[in-house]
């Protein structure tokens, strides 16, 4: 504590604040008895109950889940390889054009990237008799576009700024191309790998508007389902769910922190 | 470096596995694929269903009308049961052929749906060949009984006066005055108002609608539909109009320890606004005789009841509300292209009501 000066303190106090009493209040009010969100009556834990009566905000935080780690994985295979076209493919014709092309969907709007999907899989349907019927895939192929850049970005940008006499002493010592890639290249962006997958995860937990055009039957997602309770009015069983949700990332988080923390010693 | 490699390679053959589990019986005979509001029918009645027919039944959400619409339109749906609400939506889908007809044969439970709506809709064209009116409510006007009197001591509550005069929102304003988002939601009653006929959709009534929210758009704080329960309990707003049901929620809220609600929905002599949900099969279901197996289930009495006790949302009438039903007041649905105009015209004229820009015209 020596180190940080008043001002210095007060800023981080603020800064904390500013991120966490939002938390803080919507934590608060699952506990409250009241039928109405953000209203204080007394001490219950009756929110918590109906989130376990009434599965079908846990059913559907578990589709999005699925959909954001199939995305976010896919994503980042396609983000890492368009990555390393764009870096080393200096025989690559198509190389600087595919580099500005493939950051079209971050100006994009998603609600253009969602409706053309769905116009795409429409498309294809009529014309081959071939639909996807399921509503997770059409929903990931969406949140593999729109995140796709992102990971791309975030792996690029490790890539230009990497030592490249390192790969050439491996290709000095007799590795192969596609062996540098592997045991050099790889292990060395890995963090950026690595930050582009849980960019790409969170991105795709997030949206709304891709999901709610692609979604077929069988694939509500978590932001649908919140919106969609609007209709009747939102009940503190969200709140509820939120702090269960926050209390489980919390508790990864932690054992994340301290399991990484022993392997150090 | 292995390990990082086995781990990518982990990832991926879970995601596969985990993603060839969804494909689940979404296609088979003994399915059906729901397409509704969240939070409206309790899971047990969808549970119960599926025991007593066998059918097993995917129930998804939408968020806004204009989503399940651009689905519906593009895809010609890809589910068997939808529940869009009448005006402006079911009627339009009506109209562009996007449902299948409805053999009544096959739902003999009809007879439970109230008479008077059925008779309000057939008014303004053949619907019912296409829809079920199932979910309805009113838009009320709700107050906070406290602050209107205070401030308006002598006023008559129960009419539209209190909140469509000016001179009334004037005093008021300051406490808070809350209008719906949707033009369709207080267009019928500001014609009501007016004494104009809320079913003349000419540039005429939306002119004299214009103008008179010329005189009043000062006072309003607040455009929502949502957050009006909110807004009572906390005091941000002392009169609302909103739809019924989340003005019962919000009078039940504000019932202090004697007993006494501080927030009191108007009955108001002139009549509410009726809205009405409906229950449509698309013209591409899939399943269509588990839709109606669906339909005829869910306007059963006993499901009735447990809906209603469970969202607060009624379905079923008594021949009290019967007679309520005739005296309010139910806007047109738009018939042809002429109106298709009027509805751009209008939407145009709300935006720029809501935005509080009168200048260009």
């Amino acid at each position: 504590m020596e180190g940080i000066s008043k001002a210095n303190l007060t800023v981080l106090i603020f800064g904390m604040a500013f991120l966490y009493i939002p938390i803080f209040f919507l934590i608060f009010f699952s506990f409250s008895e009241s039928p109405i969100v953000g209203l204080w009556t007394k001490f219950s834990m009756k929110w918590f109950k109906a989130v376990f009566e009434d599965l079908s905000l846990l059913k559907a935080a578990l589709t999005s889940i699925k959909v954001a780690a199939i995305s976010a994985t896919a994503a980042t295979l396609l983000g890492l390889m368009t990555a390393i076209t764009t870096t080393k493919g200096e025989d690559f014709i198509g190389r600087k054009f595919l580099n500005r092309a493939i950051t079209m969907p971050v100006v994009m709007p998603e609600i253009i990237i969602g409706f053309s999907l769905l116009m795409l899989f429409i498309t294809i349907e009529k014309t081959t008799g071939f639909s996807i019927k399921d509503g997770i895939t059409t929903i990931a192929i969406g949140h593999i576009m729109a995140s796709m850049t992102y990971v791309h970005v975030t792996i690029r940008a490790r890539l230009t700024d990497f030592d490249r006499r390192i790969e050439e002493s491996a290709l000095n010592l007799g590795a192969n191309l596609f062996k540098v890639l592997i045991y050099v290249t790889i292990p060395l962006i890995s963090k950026s790998i690595f930050a582009g997958w849980l960019l790409a995860f969170t991105l795709s937990l997030d949206d709304l508007v891709i999901a709610s055009f692609l979604s077929g039957p069988g694939a509500t997602t978590l932001p649908i389902l919140i919106f969609s309770n609007i209709r009747v009015g939102l009940t503190p069983a969200i709140n509820a769910f939120s702090t269960i949700f926050i209390a489980v990332t919390v508790l990864l988080i932690l054992v994340i922190h301290f399991a990484s923390r022993d392997k150090r010693r | 470096m292995r390990k990082l490699l086995k781990g990518l390679i982990l990832i991926v053959v879970v995601a596969t596995v985990v993603f060839l589990d969804q494909r689940s019986h979404v296609d088979d005979e003994h399915t059906l694929n729901v397409y509704g509001w969240h939070g409206i029918i309790p899971p047990s009645v969808i549970k119960n269903f599926e025991k007593e027919t066998g059918i097993k039944v995917t129930y998804d959400v939408y968020d806004n009308n204009d989503t399940m619409e651009a689905k519906l339109i593009a895809t010609g749906g890809v589910h068997d049961v939808v529940f869009p609400s009448f005006i402006p939506y079911a009627a339009r889908q009506s109209h562009m052929g996007l449902f299948k007809k409805l053999n009544y044969a096959k739902l003999p439970n009809f007879c439970n749906i109230s008479k008077s709506i059925c008779s309000k809709i057939a008014q303004s064209g053949r619907y019912l060949d296409y829809l079920i009116p199932f979910f309805w409510g009113t838009v009320g006007v709700a107050i906070n009984k406290e602050i209107v009197y205070e401030f308006l001591p002598n006023v008559d509550v129960n009419s539209y006066d209190i909140i469509l005069n000016p001179e009334n929102l004037k005093v008021l304003s300051k406490q808070g005055v809350s209008f719906p988002e949707e033009f369709t939601d207080i267009f019928p009653q500001v014609m009501v108002y007016l004494r104009r006929d809320p079913n003349t959709r000419s540039k005429e009534n939306l002119k004299a609608f214009a103008d008179h929210f010329k005189k009043i758009r000062k006072y309003i704080t607040k455009f929502s539909s949502t957050t009006i329960v909110n807004d009572l309990l906390t005091e941000n707003i002392c009169i609302g109009i909103g739809s019924s049901d989340c003005i019962n929620k919000a009078v039940i809220a504000s019932k202090g320890k004697d007993g006494k609600a501080k927030i009191k929905s108007i009955s108001l002599n002139e009549g509410g606004l009726l809205w009405v949900d409906c229950i449509c099969i698309p013209k591409s279901a899939r399943h269509t005789e588990n839709a109606y197996k669906f339909i005829n289930y869910m306007m059963r009495k006993d499901v009735c009841l447990r809906i209603t006790r469970y969202s607060g949302i009624q379905i079923m009438t008594n021949s009290e509300e019967e007679e309520k039903i005739k005296s309010m007041i139910f806007g047109a649905p738009s018939k042809n292209s002429d109106d298709m105009d009027f509805d751009k015209a209008a939407t145009r004229a709300w935006t720029k009501i809501r935005l509080n820009n009168f200048e260009d015209d």
